[in-house]
């Protein structure tokens, strides 16, 4: 009574990229070994597809018995690094509670609250500590730390030094370097604070410089204006 | 004919139960009732001719003749009262015998036999119709024409007319006949009863004629052209509704019909499941049978059709034996439902079959199949020249109803899974020549999703399962299989090209939305409007298994910001935005969330009394609160009620008013020291976020199968579990803004130390939080591009925290529009009495 649906178009698939898969075939547990592999091309390549890992997660969802919990991890890595977006608890909603339980992904889940509140030293000390997870994928620093930029930048017109120096997780001479070249390319201002310390003011947006955003309160849409007309003529 | 009487008097004495259990057959009242109202019928038709025939008599009398019944006893006192008034008005009141004929003939008996003659038409094919009922009598088409009957149906319309008419001999009997007394004359008496007897007679004709209409309308199918839907026939079938509507049922009927699915994540649903226990079953639908016997004895009225003389004697054969239902026997009113849908959808009269959908299988549903299925398929299919779609659609309602009324056993649910296999195949392999309303598409779509999940659900409990449905579970490992599931929803909607339909009806090239997905081309509906609901259906699916980003993406063809095919269906309408809602909000787009349960909230708000009278009115309030629970949520997540409208800001007031201010009030109560009042704030936001979610969650579902092999456990709650546990976390995340939000709100400049004193905490904590609560109001949504839904505008230099105009804008343009037309319906209103006081 045609119960077997499931479309059989593995053989003529060869040609596309996992994302096309993704995207025509989504719901095809024959192409969750691509899809593992593509989890891995991304950790390599340094690249990164939401919906190829939703995808996976997906089909480990329905399968259980065939979840790796190495390939869950890394994309669990992967959508850290996609902060600010909310990523990993997109793919959190998709694993089974009694895998969440386990290691690594408690230590992930720990990693990702402390991300999510701000709590960048608390952050970098407990990535510190649990090293084999993070290592494994390359980049992770550098987008923890531009994430941290993008928080810092939303909420500081002017961050002293300690605070950024703490939310990057670089110091020293380093972080001279790190400033030296965000001075050159990306326009930050290195100020005299009040208290002596190093000032950085970051540059202007809409949300750390609230002038800026436009002022649409005011405006009344025209669809209201509409019904006086008949009043108006 | 005498054993027969006999029969009916010693039933008459008989105690109610023992009568009740009686089979219909042997009931004899049921079977005297139709003589004795053919014989009432015609003594009262003799009496009225007889009489009509002496007033013609006394009016002219044969030649010679005395007047018939004219006696002189009258003229005693007449002299008295003529004594009297003589000066006055002299011969007043004296008529000759000539002068009362007269006046009885010209202003008596030629108006009524005008009148009689106009309306004799509407009272024999009323009387006919009644007596056919519930095959459709030819006579029905005296009304095809008319006014009423467009609107209410050609049976309701011959109601309404024979009860005008009874209303109207009535009103001429009073009148008329009581002009006759005033006159003195030796004829005015007989004259008088003759009338009186002959009008009333019709009065009764008609008002009885009219009573039988009214009982029957409901199983006769209908063919005139029904304009306004249902609301005669609603109006009609309330009170044997009313009173049939045991609570049991009632619990049943809300939880299952329209959207089940996605009520209280408890454990609500195992109740239903254990539902199937023979002994308890039999019980209550017993219970339900009294109640309904009981309701129809006190209104005396046991005539009534077959068919549902059918369902008592089943009834009581179910008691009887616990398996009463046999599901080859077809009421004549379903036979005639069959034929006339089938006919109605080969001549794709889109209208008529809405009307058959939503109405009548409604109707019989309620009347005749109240807790038992319909007839099954094979019983129907030769009225049907055994067309193979109609029975996969009879099939579909089949199980839907059974679904609703009952509670489905394991087989019953692969069968129903078969059966959507083979439609949807049929739908997207064949060539169906159908034109379906959208309602029923949508329906099959919904309850497509809704017996999945329910069947998940079912499956999810494991502790209970007996050998035989756990072999047979095993054996059809493919019925509601999820990735099945979920690839006909996807090819349905990629068989469809919906998505292109609705790329290319953007740049003008398609309609689709313009005429809500019908083809007036003489094509079919059916694919493209099943593809369109399917991506409905996929954003429901998603949020069940908590994947709402791909939810949303399988929704995002359809532009919900505007009105679309969606909204013709009120349950897809309000499906999507709750689905919709919901995602955003655990996608943390707050003010995304907001703004469309606001739309939807407001549309409900404004336009529910319309659909107080159907099915589907427990599933929208239902639904409607479920959505103040979450938009109270966003609120709390978000404070933005400038987003909200008035009108279901005084609602949200109402239902969540005091939680909300408990979410949102951070330092209020002076009750101990500051540590421990942020606890016990933690802990009662916890609580309260923790019912809210609960409450308004959808329904979650695990989707794999269980491990036959393991010990067997019940996992039906972990999904829900989990969502939840996530949803918490976010709250905790989210703890301390709260506070800091109260703080912002009412300073423009503060230091960060000064701050962090007021909240307790140090001031990394706060430099923390403020970074949180940026973090958690502004999105970046796939370009990139930061999407701001913060209620505080605020930013850090160094170590001051500046507030900018944090003030939310009123909006003085809204409200002076508003005022301004109201002033201008005041000034019209004064207008208008000055011109009616001039004049």
């Amino acid at each position: 009574m045609g119960r077997e649906i499931e479309p059989q178009k593995s053989q003529q698939q060869v040609s596309y990229t996992v994302e096309q898969l993704v995207a025509v075939n989504p719901y095809n547990p024959d192409i969750l070994p691509d899809l593992e592999n593509y989890v891995n091309e991304q950790v390599a390549s340094q690249t990164y597809s939401l919906d190829a890992n939703l995808c996976l997660l997906r089909l480990y969802q329905f399968e259980p018995e065939r979840l790796s919990t190495q390939i869950v991890a890394r994309i669990l890595v992967k959508a850290l690094m996609a902060m600010p977006a909310p990523d990993f608890s997109l793919c959190l909603f998709l694993i089974p509670e009694r895998v969440q339980m386990e290691q690594p992904f408690k230590t992930l889940i720990v990693l990702s609250h402390y991300l999510e509140t701000g709590g960048f030293r608390l952050f970098w000390d407990e990535a510190a500590k649990s090293r084999h997870i993070v290592d494994a994928v390359p980049g992770f620093e550098q987008a923890i730390q531009a994430y941290a930029v993008h928080v810092l930048s939303l909420t500081y017109q002017k961050v002293p030094r300690s605070v950024l120096a703490e939310a990057i997780n670089i110091e020293g001479l380093s972080l001279d370097k790190f400033l030296e070249q965000r001075v050159a390319d990306r326009g930050w201002v290195i100020e005299k604070g009040q208290g002596g310390g190093q000032v950085i003011a970051l540059p202007k947006t809409e949300f750390n410089h609230p002038e800026l955003k436009k002022n649409s309160g005011d405006a009344v849409p025209l669809d209201h204006v509409t019904r006086i007309f008949p009043i108006l003529s | 004919m005498a054993m027969i009487i006999g029969d009916a008097l010693r039933q008459a004495f008989m105690p109610k139960r023992e009568y009740e259990s009686l089979r219909e057959e042997e009931k004899a009242w049921s079977r005297l009732q139709r003589p004795f109202l053919v014989s009432a019928v015609s003594l009262i038709c003799v009496a009225v001719i007889v009489c009509a025939v002496i007033s013609l008599k006394i009016v002219s009398p044969a030649v010679g003749s005395r007047r018939p019944f004219c006696s002189d006893r009258r003229l005693l006192p007449l002299p008295m009262k003529g004594g009297r008034d003589a000066d006055l008005f002299a011969g007043a009141f004296y008529l000759t015998d000539q002068e009362i004929a007269d006046y009885y003939w010209m202003v008596l008996f030629v108006p009524s036999l005008i009148i009689f003659l106009v309306s004799f038409a509407y009272l024999a094919a009323g009387i006919a119709v009644a007596y056919s009922a519930p095959t459709r009598h030819s006579c029905l088409t005296v009304v095809e024409n008319s006014y009423c009957a467009s609107r209410r149906g050609g049976v309701r319309c011959l109601y309404i007319l024979n009860i005008i008419f009874a209303i109207i001999f009535g009103l001429l009997a009073l009148l008329l006949g009581s002009t006759l007394l005033t006159l003195g004359s030796s004829c005015s008496v007989p004259l008088f009863w003759c009338y009186e007897i002959a009008a009333w007679g019709l009065v009764i004709l008609y008002g009885g004629t009219a009573f039988f209409l009214r009982r029957k309308a409901a199983v006769i199918i209908d063919e005139g052209d029904q304009g306004s839907r249902n609301l005669g026939l609603e109006m009609l079938e309330a009170n044997t509704l009313a009173v049939a509507v045991t609570p049991d049922v009632e619990r049943r009927v809300t939880f299952k019909s329209w959207m089940g699915s996605s009520l209280l994540s408890s454990d609500d649903e195992d109740e239903l499941d254990t539902f199937v226990d023979a002994p308890y079953r039999t019980n209550a639908s017993a219970n339900r049978q009294r109640v309904y016997s009981e309701s129809r004895a006190m209104a005396a009225n046991y005539e009534y059709d077959e068919a549902a003389g059918h369902y008592d004697d089943q009834a009581a054969a179910l008691r009887q034996q616990e398996v009463g239902y046999d599901p080859n026997f077809v009421p004549d009113s379903v036979k005639s439902f069959v034929v006339h849908l089938y006919r109605h959808i080969r001549e794709k009269n889109v209208y008529e079959i809405h009307q058959m959908y939503e109405t009548s299988f409604q109707t019989l549903s309620e009347r005749l199949f109240k807790d038992t299925p319909w007839p099954s398929v094979d019983a129907v299919v030769h009225y049907v020249d055994n067309d193979h779609v109609f029975c996969l659609l009879y099939r579909e309602m089949w199980f839907r109803h059974l679904y609703a009324r009952l509670s489905p056993t394991l087989k019953q649910r692969i069968d129903s899974w078969d059966n959507y296999c083979s439609l949807f195949q049929v739908v997207l392999h064949g060539v169906v020549n159908m034109q379906l309303p959208n309602q029923w598409l949508w329906d099959m779509v919904d309850e497509f999703v809704y017996q999945f999940q329910s069947f998940c659900q079912y499956r999810a409990k494991m502790k209970n399962k007996t050998e035989q449905e756990i072999a047979l579970l095993r054996q059809f490992d493919q019925a509601w299989n999820v990735y099945g599931v979920l690839n006909f929803l996807q090819a349905l909607v990629e068989k469809s090209a919906i998505i292109q339909i609705l790329e290319q009806e953007k740049q003008g090239i398609e309609q689709f939305t313009a005429t809500d997905g019908y083809d007036y081309s003489g094509g079919s509906n059916v694919l493209k409007v099943l593809g369109y609901f399917s991506m409905i259906g996929l954003l429901r699916v998603h949020c069940l298994l908590g994947d709402y980003h791909t939810g949303l993406k399988c929704l995002h063809p359809i532009d919900i910001s505007q009105q679309g095919v969606y909204t013709s269906v009120i349950g897809s309408h309000i499906a999507t935005i709750y689905h919709y809602g919901f995602a955003s909000l655990m996608l943390r787009r707050y003010v995304d969330g907001i703004r469309e349960f606001n739309k939807i909230l407001l549309y409900i708000y404004k336009t529910k009394q319309y659909h107080q009278k159907s099915p589907q009115y427990e599933q929208i309030l239902k639904k409607n609160e479920q959505m103040y629970a979450l938009l109270a949520i966003c609120l709390s997540f978000c404070p933005q009620m400038k987003l909200v409208d008035e009108a279901v800001n005084a609602q949200l007031r109402e239902k969540y008013g005091e939680k909300m201010g408990k979410l949102q009030r951070y330092d209020d109560e002076a009750y101990g020291d500051k540590l421990s009042r942020r606890q016990r704030y933690a802990d009662e936001a916890f609580g309260i976020y923790d019912e809210l979610f609960s409450y308004a969650c959808p329904k979650f579902i695990t989707p794999s199968a269980p491990s036959f092999d393991e010990p067997l456990v019940n996992y039906n709650q972990d999904a829900y579990r989990l969502q939840l546990k996530l949803f918490l976390s976010e709250v905790r995340q989210q703890e301390l803004l709260v506070g800091a939000r109260t703080f912002l709100k009412v300073y423009s400049t503060i230091s960060l130390g000064k701050l962090a004193n007021y909240l307790d905490v140090d001031e990394s904590t706060l430099r923390m939080t403020l970074m949180t609560y940026k973090h958690k109001t502004h999105a970046v949504d796939s370009d990139g591009k930061i999407i701001s839904n913060a209620d505080v505008d605020f930013y850090i230099d160094d170590d001051m925290i500046r507030v900018v105009n944090s003030k939310p804008v009123k909006r003085y343009g809204d409200f002076f529009l508003r005022q301004i037309v109201k002033l201008e319906g005041v000034i019209n209103d004064v207008d208008r009495i000055k011109v009616e006081s001039a004049n």
